[in-house]
């Protein structure tokens, strides 16, 4: 199910959260964990199945982790080995569902003789696998690591499944919400603090990141490309990408607060960052500081011996981060592309030389923001010779430079695409901050800001209603 | 400060939960009728699911407030192009986009179908009506691919060279942006009642037919004030690019007319406004719900036959439809004494060829607009297979003084498969306006029906009813009585003849 749909909107969100206010905590729980599995599988309920599978595997293995005595060496190497198994079969199953498809295939194009043993698979990708079997591994790694375990079943599957952040995060680690699953309460300002982020979160994704989309859609759709409108299509690309997800963590943050579970932020202006470095601690914020928790600092992070060392860690990092978005050459090149910048930056510690330099500074700024569009090209892409296509065009090497199509898709888009500029930049923030330091601004503030929203809010619905372009792009996450 | 921060913070968000489910109780009953429409199909989650989705797509209220807004908010993000509606540079809206058809093949087969409507002693016209841009496309939005005047140029072109009479009605009424706006609806994808009355009387111009109805001071205009929003309307909101004022024209000369929409076995007859309007759509303004445009005639139709014998000129007229012709059939109705037109798109007779064939016409005209062109019913004429009964002779097989028909059908003869007949009636009494007669199957289901119109028959000293029997079934020709049950009705002069 989509947050972005009717059905959610006017049914189950009322209907949920309504019973869910009605409960008692403990039974709270276990309706949440209900309306989250049947949430899932509204989009296909064969997949509750390997819901309900992560769930059951990553209780054990944490379960029998706790229970070993890690005091004695045998105990820590059976509850290592627990572990190993568990993380195992976690990934394997992601690597069934998510990367067999493209292993068989890039196997028979390299050698085709093993069409004989062999066949290329067609797996159904699981939606939010991705995001659900991170998060359920953070658990487990969480209690092998000391953090008190969970003995209800019940409660674990709410955490790996609550419907907030199931599909698309942000990754929520285990301890974040431990506390509030056994323990919460909603005060007033909580639902209501939460239903404003929802709206803005449902604003951003229906009103900047789905009309944008259709100007990303006709140029990365186009076999004959002007320059003009490669730029237009990437230009857009960039923002449709950050408000379609921005916009869903929000939405995520602002259903969980009104739950009474606290999410951490996901995103933080990524477009404003003067370095790549700096790009990846405000973009997908959960996804990077779960990269950094479990893998980069497990191999050594940045405290390693040599140079080659550090190298190679960001490298496994990046190469993972990339195979993690999608099971394709794209994204291993979009990965890699990403861990070859910031090892530059690492190596000649170019943030801190960049900060009391603001012309080589500025420069690089610019610099970082078209290597991330660039990046967003190989995400976007089906493939590489498409990409490769477009990156042509973006150069003038197609052969035409400004069209037809140029000129209707600036016409139609460029006010959406300058207020999603400005949406893009803590703009609106800052304005607010100032406002509310005057008693009277705060007011205005107060009275704006909601009202802004539902004004929004009743377009955004309306676009609903017209059953216009709704994508999704994490869904293949 | 906090304070009042929080409270208007919880006035936005206790107000917006409060809203949010009035709305979704106001439309409770979708989710309803999804889950018992999938117990009754017995289906699963699956079903559901998608019986949910359909539901709400369909069905959410207020729906036509949020299609407003929509419009509005497009029109005010400067908008051009929107919901496959596109705005042209005087305002008017036009769909997104036409692509190319083949015209040479379809030329071809109406090459043949007006050689063989010509061997059938009728004339065959292709007009051409326009597409709702200028015949420049300089009004188009740079970047739009619109083939719609491409298009028409070909199919003129290509007729022209294989010897097909044409009449192009786009340099009257879609020369620039002046005659565009005021032969076309704004919002709609049709040309409004001027336009259609000005095709009418260049068609009745082209094919020499006389009459006083092309007189447009024989004719009063009322006028309905943003009455109407068109088809493209619909799709963007009244906000986005206004509505249409509705011109409705109603004859000032005297019309005792009859109109037999075949398949729906309902027979209109008195003037003008009883018999060729649907004035239920002049009667409410309703923007989502009506389709003002088919005040004249009432909508698309597969087969009607008016009869009018009033009309000065005699032509026996076929014409092979789309929705441009509605308002120009209604005006051809008051022009000509026997009118029958056919919608090929929605038709599911015998073939254009065989009706042809059979209906003893004078003028076969073909109306297409460019958009509608592409449809593969327009030449799949038949004329081939139909080109038999072009060398068979009519000979009679059955001859009656009178029939007298009361509540039961009367049945006249079996009929022979596949065999084309021509049954004459001479005169009808009757309360009615007039007798039906059938061809029926075993099951009593009409495959063919006419109107035998008293009015007319008076007028005319009689009327035909050609037709052909399909090839597999079991056929008969009666009478239907059309008045009270026990009335007597009763028809003179009955003839009945077959091509052999």
């Amino acid at each position: 199910m989509l947050f972005t749909s009717l059905e959610f909107l006017f049914l189950f969100f009322p209907l949920v959260f309504a019973v869910n206010y009605l409960l008692p905590l403990k039974w709270q729980n276990y309706w949440l964990l209900i309306s989250s599995l049947f949430f899932y599988a509204w989009g296909e309920p064969v997949f509750v199945l390997a819901m309900l599978f992560s769930i059951a595997l990553n209780y054990t293995g944490a379960l029998l982790i706790s229970r070993e005595d890690r005091t004695t060496q045998k105990g820590q190497r059976r509850a290592k080995a627990i572990l190993v198994v568990t993380l195992l079969i976690n990934l394997s199953i992601l690597f069934v569902y998510k990367y067999m498809n493209f292993t068989t295939k890039t196997l028979l194009m390299l050698f085709p003789s093993l069409n004989t043993l062999f066949g290329a698979t067609e797996f159904v990708l699981p939606i939010g696998i991705s995001f659900f079997t991170f998060q359920a591994l953070s658990y487990v790694v969480d209690v092998y690591r000391g953090e008190p375990v969970q003995k209800n079943i019940a409660y674990v599957g709410l955490y790996v499944s609550l419907f907030p952040q199931l599909i698309a995060g942000p990754i929520v680690r285990y301890t974040t919400v431990a506390a509030e699953i056994v323990d919460r309460r909603v005060t007033r300002d909580d639902f209501c603090f939460g239903m404003y982020r929802f709206f803005i979160g449902f604003n951003k994704k229906m009103l900047l990141a789905n009309i944008l989309a259709q100007a990303a859609d006709f140029a990365f759709g186009q076999s004959v490309l002007s320059t003009g409108m490669a730029w237009i299509g990437i230009m857009a690309y960039t923002l449709q990408i950050y408000f379609d997800f921005s916009g869903y963590s929000e939405m995520a943050i602002g259903l969980g607060r009104m739950l009474g579970f606290h999410f951490l932020e996901n995103f933080d202006y990524p477009y404003i960052s003067r370095t790549i470095t700096e790009f990846w601690r405000r973009w997908h914020m959960s996804l990077g500081t779960w990269f950094r928790d479990y893998v980069y600092f497990p191999l050594g992070g940045s405290r390693v011996k040599s140079r080659a060392r550090l190298v190679f860690n960001l490298f496994v990092v990046w190469l993972a981060t990339g195979v993690w978005h999608g099971a394709s050459f794209n994204f291993i090149l979009w990965g890699v592309l990403y861990g070859v910048i910031i090892t530059v930056e690492k190596l000649l510690a170019l943030p801190k030389k960049l900060s009391n330099k603001p012309l080589a500074g500025g420069f690089y700024q610019l610099f970082t923001m078209l290597m991330v569009m660039f990046g967003w090209v190989l995400f976007r892409a089906v493939d590489l010779p498409s990409a490769m296509q477009y990156f042509k065009a973006l150069f003038g090497m197609s052969g035409l430079l400004w069209d037809g199509n140029a000129a209707l898709y600036l016409q139609n888009y460029a006010f959406m695409g300058a207020v999603g500029v400005l949406c893009s930049t803590p703009i609106c923030r800052l304005i607010n901050i100032r406002l509310c330091k005057t008693r009277k601004g705060a007011v205005i503030s107060g009275i704006v800001g909601p009202a802004w929203q539902c004004i929004l809010f009743l377009i955004s619905v309306s676009y609903l209603v017209m059953n216009a372009h709704n994508p999704f792009i994490y869904f293949n996450f | 400060m906090k304070t009042k921060h929080n409270l208007f913070l919880r006035l936005f968000g206790f107000g917006t939960a409060a809203a949010i489910l009035a709305v979704s109780l106001f439309n409770i009953k979708l989710a309803v009728r999804a889950v018992d429409t999938t117990l009754q199909e017995d289906g699963g989650l699956k079903q559901l699911v998608q019986n949910v989705k359909d539901e709400y797509i369909n069905g959410f209220r207020p729906k036509h407030a949020f299609i407003e807004l929509n419009g509005l908010f497009a029109r005010l993000t400067g908008r051009t192009v929107y919901n496959q509606v596109a705005a042209l540079s005087n305002g008017m809206l036009i769909n997104e986009s036409v692509g190319d058809m083949d015209t040479d093949t379809a030329a071809q087969k109406l090459a043949e179908f007006a050689d063989f409507t010509q061997n059938s002693g009728a004339r065959f016209v292709y007009v051409q009506a326009p597409y709702k841009l200028d015949m420049q496309n300089e009004l188009l939005p740079q970047g739009l691919n619109n083939l719609a005047n491409a298009r028409a140029d070909a199919m003129l072109e290509n007729l022209s060279r294989l010897g097909v009479e044409t009449l192009d009605l786009r340099p009257y009424i879609c020369r620039d942006s002046d005659t565009l706006q005021q032969y076309f609806y704004k919002t709609d994808h049709h040309w409004n009642t001027a336009g259609g009355f000005l095709a009418f009387t260049k068609i009745c111009q082209y094919l020499q037919i006389e009459t006083a109805a092309c007189d447009f001071s024989n004719w009063s205009v009322q006028r309905y004030d943003n009455w109407f929003l068109g088809s493209h309307g619909k799709r963007v909101g009244s906000l986005y690019a206004g509505t249409d004022d509705l011109l409705v024209y109603t004859p000032n000369f005297k019309t005792d007319m009859s109109m037999y929409i075949v398949n729906h076995n309902r027979v209109k007859s008195g003037d003008f406004v009883s018999t060729v309007m649907d004035t239920s759509y002049l009667d409410k303004k309703d923007y989502y719900n009506h389709n003002s445009y088919c005040m004249y005639i009432g909508g698309d139709y597969q087969l009607v036959k008016h009869r009018n014998p009033d009309a000065a000129s005699n032509p026996r007229v076929l014409v092979l439809k789309d929705s441009f012709t509605l308002p120009v059939q209604a005006f051809l109705s008051t022009a000509v004494t026997e009118l029958e037109v056919i919608d090929p798109r929605y038709y599911t007779g015998s073939s254009l060829a065989e009706y042809v064939a059979a209906g003893d016409f004078d003028v076969v005209i073909m109306l297409l607009n460019p958009w509608s062109m592409d449809g593969e019913s327009y030449y799949d004429t038949g004329s081939r297979e139909a080109a038999v009964y072009q060398t068979q002779t009519e000979c009679l097989v059955q001859e009656q003084q009178s029939v007298s028909v009361q509540d039961q059908p009367y049945t006249l003869c079996q009929l022979q498969n596949g065999a084309m007949y021509r049954l004459k009636v001479r005169s009808v009494s009757t309360d009615s306006r007039g007798v039906v007669a059938a061809v029926c199957d075993q099951s009593d289901k009409i495959v063919s029906s006419h109107l035998f119109d008293k009015t007319y028959l008076q007028a005319a000293n009689g009327d035909d009813f050609g037709f052909v029997v399909p090839k597999q079934g079991n056929f008969t020709l009666c009478f239907l009585n059309r008045g009270e049950e026990d009335t007597l009705q009763s028809l003179q002069g009955i003839t009945l003849y077959q091509n052999k």
